[in-house]
């Protein structure tokens, strides 16, 4: 891999990494597998990219994206909350819907950008290093948000909603209205996952229908090889090893992709082994252990 | 301050299943009474509870609080005056966050939960002081995680939190049941400190006769869905554990079996 290449990988990674702060929020906080993140990723990018396109500032078409996300969340919530929808279910009857929803969004299932104005494009680029601009950039944005979100995970507001995620029925005992907990929850996530479509859309000047398919998986991988590779317990840990955990993500993809008989296609294929090996780890080494752990007591006794 | 009128609540209505588990109980619960809730198992001690904190819904009857109809208040409303804890030391407390978090929490109970920060300076020395008070040595161990706490110390935990926003209503169900003999005494022991002698107004549902009797100023005993006996002042000094059982016989036509009861 070239150096180009590889800064382009973690700029991937840390777009990405906005994404999977939002998986974080619903999948380890709220102990939700929210798959509507396929659908609002794509509605975060074909929202920024069709206001893009028709001549909105890029800064305003970011900021309304994750709005948009926040709404798809909400339904979602909702679904769960107060319809009794199981969660599996409630995202991917959004997700579903929401496939619809973009295509009117977007207009056509792809949208380019290539000769408007994106966000990157009023970054200035000291010694013509534009790339270098852009990571700058990308990780001042992570930071910034890993910041809010560690304080807001510590507000009276935040430590209700991850006692949500922890025990609804103690949550509810101490007077938190849990089904509210957990729709804001969702909001939020996919409102990250909106943004994160966002830059993405505008880091590759365009914007495609299809781009947020398996999109829940990759976020799960990354969130996944973070906290196994860093193993942090404290909240700010835990955020910052996730978005690690995306960049590594984006390697362990191209470096497969340098592989000459993969396809671009078998990439969905490997991920899910990822994120299989990644789940069932800790019971295969549990297994182990107790296999050795027999062994030796039957060594010992002769 | 607590009535309950007409109550009843049926499980699986017209169904072979069909359990009443209230059947038209009335009660009536003064300012600071802590009532002891004995009876058989699925004679509907738990149901009342979860019937008064809004956990299940009620099918008929009206349960007043305060002058207020409860009835149409959820749960999460009703937790605002209404402490509850429960059998298992687990369900109390959320395991993956911390201590000191876990009472900051408690401690927010009937107010609006905002975007401060959810546990300042001044509340951590206040939780320190507290937990001085079980003397478990947990005032070292604000920042642990309450899922390395042992059942015994989360439950200790627990009572503390339903006790540091003072509640209205203190209900307990069975919440030395799943502890061992000594650790079951020393949560009875701080139930005695930091609830009767607050004066809180207690409901209490226990399997244990003896502590049914020696705690509190009143005594209900409940079979299928009603109250068959309610002792109180000298008729309740009077009883002992083995009138009590005599008595469960007498009203009820049926032996009150458990053996968990008698050994108890």
């Amino acid at each position: 891999m070239g150096s180009i290449v590889i800064t382009g990988v973690i700029l991937q990674g840390l777009l990405y990494g906005l994404m999977v702060l939002g998986v974080y929020i619903s999948f380890r906080v709220l102990n939700f597998p929210d798959l509507t993140v396929d659908g609002s990723f794509t509605l975060g990018a074909g929202t920024a990219a069709i206001l893009i396109a028709s001549g909105v500032d890029p800064i305003l078409a970011t900021l309304i994206a994750p709005v948009a996300g926040w709404l798809a969340g909400m339904v979602t919530g909702v679904l769960h909350s107060y319809f009794g929808i199981t969660p599996l279910l409630a995202g991917i009857l959004t997700m579903t819907g929401l496939y619809s929803v973009n295509l009117r969004v977007m207009g056509v299932p792809n949208l380019p950008l290539m000769r408007k104005g994106v966000l990157f494009d009023l970054l200035p680029a000291p010694g013509g290093s534009q790339q270098a601009a852009q990571i700058l950039f990308s990780i001042f944005i992570v930071l910034l948000i890993i910041y809010i979100l560690y304080w807001f995970l510590n507000t009276e507001y935040g430590q209700a909603l991850r006692g949500t995620g922890d025990n609804e029925a103690m949550m509810r005992s101490v007077g938190v209205d849990t089904n509210r907990m957990k729709v804001i929850g969702l909001a939020l996530s996919n409102s990250l996952v909106a943004f994160s479509g966002s830059m993405i859309a505008q880091y590759q000047r365009f914007a495609d229908i299809s781009m947020g398919i398996g999109m829940i998986i990759a976020g799960l991988a990354s969130v996944i090889i973070g906290e196994v590779l860093l193993g942090v317990k404290s909240i700010q840990g835990k955020l910052c090893a996730v978005v690690i955990g995306s960049i590594v993500y984006r390697f362990v993809i191209a470096l497969v992709l340098e592989i000459d008989f993969i396809r671009v296609t078998d990439l969905k294929l490997f991920t899910a082994l990822l994120v299989i090996i990644a789940l069932i780890s800790p019971r295969l080494k549990q297994g182990y252990n107790r296999r050795t752990a027999i062994k030796k007591a039957n060594e010992a006794q002769g | 301050m607590l009535e309950i009128r007409q109550l009843s609540k049926t499980f699986n209505a017209g169904s072979v299943n069909e359990k009443k588990a209230l059947d038209r109980l009335s009660l009536t619960v003064e300012e600071g009474d802590f009532i002891t809730i004995i009876g058989s198992n699925g004679a509907g001690k738990s149901t009342l509870l979860n019937c008064i904190n809004g956990c299940l819904p009620i099918d008929s009857g009206e349960i007043i609080m305060d002058g207020k109809l409860l009835n149409p208040v959820p749960e999460h409303t009703r937790a605002f005056s209404i402490a509850r804890l429960f059998q298992d030391p687990m369900m109390g407390t959320a395991g993956s966050m911390t201590v000191e978090e876990n009472m900051a929490m408690a401690l927010k109970r009937g107010r609006k939960r905002r975007l401060a920060a959810g546990i300042t300076r001044c509340e951590r020395s206040y939780f320190r002081e507290q937990l001085v008070l079980l003397g478990l040595g947990l005032e070292d161990r604000l920042r642990l995680p309450v899922r390395l706490l042992s059942g015994g110390q989360r439950q200790a935990l627990t009572l503390l939190m339903a006790t540091m926003a003072r509640p209205r209503l203190m209900l307990l169900d069975e919440h030395t049941s799943a502890l061992d003999p000594k650790t079951a005494l020393e949560v009875m022991r701080l139930t005695k400190v930091l609830i009767e002698d607050e004066g809180i107004t207690t409901l209490m549902v226990t399997h244990n006769l003896e502590q049914a009797l020696n705690i509190g100023n009143r005594t209900i005993m409940m079979h299928e869905g009603r109250i068959i006996l309610d002792l109180k002042g000298k008729s309740r000094r009077d009883t002992s554990v083995s009138g009590l059982l005599e008595m469960f016989h007498r009203t009820s036509g049926a032996n009150l079996a458990v053996d968990r009861m008698l050994l108890a």
